[in-house]
């Protein structure tokens, strides 16, 4: 590759003390985010999927410095942002922004949507009244709000529109980046397939990048690019959106897919494998392969040496020791 | 013609506000037989809960139910006592939530709670509720169940609390089970084991279900009969089969096409103009008239009647009025 990436991720980690509700002295880590890392083009959009509790948020946060990470390294542009002094990291915080799932209590109540959407541009950019009124309405437009909505309150408005809202403030600063943090999933089914849309047209006309986070494969399908795979702290699967989804090399990726319910009763799938047993505590992940106790293809292996995240297929990255390949899948 | 296990006969709940009043379950009607899995569909705010929680008579101040009737086994609901509702209640008819947390004590062990409701309804003394508590825990797929038996609600997942709510409600053997979005709260590789639970029983107990879901995927993988509902009520109703290959109802059209398809690509996805009108918002006539991509006058000024427009299958929507004009055919969602 010969473009630079926009951002860069290596070996990120991150782990809480849980110590607290243990009885034991001896002190409980859990690692949310270990050992990730990727690279994001300017202007492609990177899908993060996983099931609950995996650590897509803390990863998310950790980008944004939300949280400090327990090791490795976040490059924007090149830059460690770990070690930017302050006013340079104020400055770089406006290229990379946020919209987070639950558009109900992540705007001020007590705010105006005209308020709220200002809020980023009179901290970051010296505007007149008339400039920043002209802005405002610019970015409703762009998000579909219609402008007579500007002096109402978050709570005279649907989950969609609110996340219209969000969406609107993320955008203000025309940022490098924006961190989707489950932007839909609070949302009706007819009214997620609008903000898919418009996060997509957004994405293409501001030339925008994204790390788009959901639970399930459905959601990023429609916009991202690529895909990552997350399992208990782990990106266990890496590659383009196509490759992932007619080609899936994890046996969890390929687990994940076949549990989607498919709206059409003909393709009723009575026999279809199912993934067994539940996800592990992640205080205490097991050894080896952190997927071994689910995983349909385990060998002795799995449990004794956790496989490393390499490159099986150009541009295809997988931890796994026994890849399903065209010959190993059913 | 089989019987029906229950009949719902224009049902009316209305919630009496201080706003005003709120018609959330808006006549609407429906049957289930002996073994029958029938989905309720539709979004935030349609009616779902309240129309199952009206079954339960579980309807709190200010809600009522304001009309029609409710026949389980030919008794109707509406009219018993409390005291005889309370005994139908988790023997005959038995109900799990979204949230299985806030239906089961925090305070009491798993085993305790099942054993209760064994011994309440199945007349069992304790040593012989333990052993049944402690079997129905296998059949739900709990691995250790000697071990889970003891332990606490939140010491469980939420997919183990899950199969210890559908191992309580079975545990009385109800002929009805009422699941209110039972999988919302899980992943979805969960997900896709509690449903595959759920047909088991139905196969084995040949207990009928009620599921309500917004999930269309989840209504297509398990449901033999559907009821689409939208602002409190029943727009289109049909066979699982005729309502995915045929839908009548611009609604239905519009939430089929609008949920993501795992094999099919494109660059824009479909979706339903607008959003769900508040509960005081919705328009006069049809009350999806403002989002209707097929909208006429006559939808504005006058609310269609429901009709049958085939075997079983019914529709409210003037596009079937006198003409019976064809979903397919001219405009669609974009
Ligand atoms: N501040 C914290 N202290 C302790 N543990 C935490 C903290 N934040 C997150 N965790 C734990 O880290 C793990 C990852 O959490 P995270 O919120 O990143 O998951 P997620 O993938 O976003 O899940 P979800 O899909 O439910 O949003 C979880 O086990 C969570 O309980
Ligand atoms: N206690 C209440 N007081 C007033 N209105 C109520 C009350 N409970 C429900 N409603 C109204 O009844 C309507 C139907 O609500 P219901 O809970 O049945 O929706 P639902 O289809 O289950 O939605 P969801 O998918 O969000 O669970 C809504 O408009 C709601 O505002
Ligand atoms: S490494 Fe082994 S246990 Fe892990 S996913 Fe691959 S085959 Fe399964
Ligand atoms: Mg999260
Ligand atoms: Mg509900």
């Amino acid at each position: 590759m010969s473009q630079n990436p926009l951002l860069e991720v290596r070996g990120l980690k991150k782990s809480f003390d849980v110590t607290k509700g243990f009885l034991k002295k001896e002190k409980h880590y859990l690692y949310a985010v270990n050992d990730v890392s990727f690279t994001l083009k300017k202007g492609e959009v990177l899908g993060i999927v996983g099931e609950s509790g995996c650590g897509k948020s803390t990863l998310g946060n950790l980008i944004v410095h939300l949280h400090e990470p327990t090791a490795g390294e976040i490059l924007f542009e090149g830059i460690s942002l770990l070690d930017l002094p302050a006013e340079q990291l104020r400055r770089r915080r406006a290229d990379i922004q946020i919209i987070f799932q639950d558009p109900f209590s992540s705007l001020n109540p007590r705010k105006r949507v005209f308020d709220i959407i200002a809020e980023p541009l009179r901290t970051h950019l010296a505007l007149s009244k008339a400039e920043l009124k002209q802005d405002v309405l610019h970015l409703m437009e762009l998000v579909g709000l219609n402008r007579s909505y500007l002096y109402r309150y978050p709570h005279e408005f649907s989950g969609g529109q609110r996340q219209r809202v969000g969406i609107a403030r993320a955008i203000a600063l025309r940022p490098k980046l924006i961190i989707c943090d489950e932007p839909v999933s609070a949302l009706d089914v007819s009214i997620q397939s609008q903000i898919l849309n418009l996060l997509k047209k957004l994405q293409k006309e501001l030339q925008l990048t994204y790390l788009f986070i959901a639970h399930g494969l459905p959601a990023v399908k429609h916009v991202s690019d690529r895909i990552a795979v997350m399992y208990l702290g782990k990106i266990v699967e890496l590659t383009t959106k196509e490759k992932l989804f007619m080609n899936p090399m994890h046996p969890y990726t390929e687990g994940l897919l076949s549990a989607i319910p498919i709206p059409d009763p003909t393709e009723r799938k009575e026999q279809r494998k199912l993934l067994e047993g539940d996800i592990p505590d992640p205080v205490n992940p097991p050894a080896g392969c952190k997927f071994h106790p689910r995983c349909p293809y385990k060998t002795e292996i799995c449990s004794r040496i956790e496989p490393e995240f390499t490159e099986k297929e150009v541009g295809h990255f997988v931890a796994c020791h026994h890849p399903l390949g065209k010959e190993n899948k059913e | 013609m089989e019987h029906a296990l229950l009949t719902v006969n224009r049902l009316k709940t209305y919630f009496y506000t201080e706003d005003g009043v709120v018609p959330a379950v808006d006549d609407v009607s429906f049957a289930i037989k002996k073994g029958e899995v029938v989905a309720i569909v539709g979004e935030s705010g349609s009616g779902k809960s309240v129309t199952s929680l009206s079954v339960m008579r579980l309807i709190e101040n200010p809600g009522k139910i304001a009309g029609g009737e409710i026949l389980f086994e030919g008794r109707n609901l509406v009219d018993i006592s409390l005291k005889k509702m309370r005994e139908l209640r988790g023997n005959q008819l038995a109900m799990i939530f979204q949230e299985p947390l806030t239906s089961l004590n925090p305070v009491f062990t798993i085993g305790n709670q099942l054993a209760e409701s064994i011994r309440l309804h199945q007349k069992k003394n304790k040593k012989e509720a333990i052993k049944i508590g402690i079997e129905m825990l296998e059949k739900v797929g709990i691995a250790r169940a000697n071990q889970v038996y003891d332990q606490y609600p939140h010491a469980l997942s939420g997919g183990m609390q899950q199969r210890v709510m559908i191992a309580m409600a079975l545990s009385c053997n109800p002929k009805l089970l009422i699941a209110d979005e039972p999988t919302t709260a899980l992943d979805v590789t969960i997900q896709a084991q509690i449903l595959r639970l759920m047909k088991d029983l139905i196969e084995e107990f040949g207990t009928s279900i009620l599921l309500i879901t917004h999930d269309l995927g989840v209504v297509a993988e398990m449901a033999d009969q559907v009821i689409v509902m939208y602002g409190g009520q029943v727009v289109e109703q049909a066979d699982v089969f005729t309502l995915f290959k045929e839908p009548k109802h611009p609604y239905t059209k519009g939430l089929i096409d609008s949920t993501p398809k795992i094999h099919e690509w494109k660059e824009e996805l479909n979706s339903i103009p607008g959003t769900v009108p508040g509960p005081f918002e919705f328009p006069e006539g049809c009350k999806f008239a403002d989002r209707c991509p097929f909208v006429m006058d006559k939808c504005k000024a006058e609310s269609p009647p429901v009709i049958e427009i085939g075997k079983g299958h019914v529709v409210r929507c003037w596009l079937h009025g006198e003409k019976g004009l064809k979903l397919n055919e001219s405009k669609s969602f974009t």
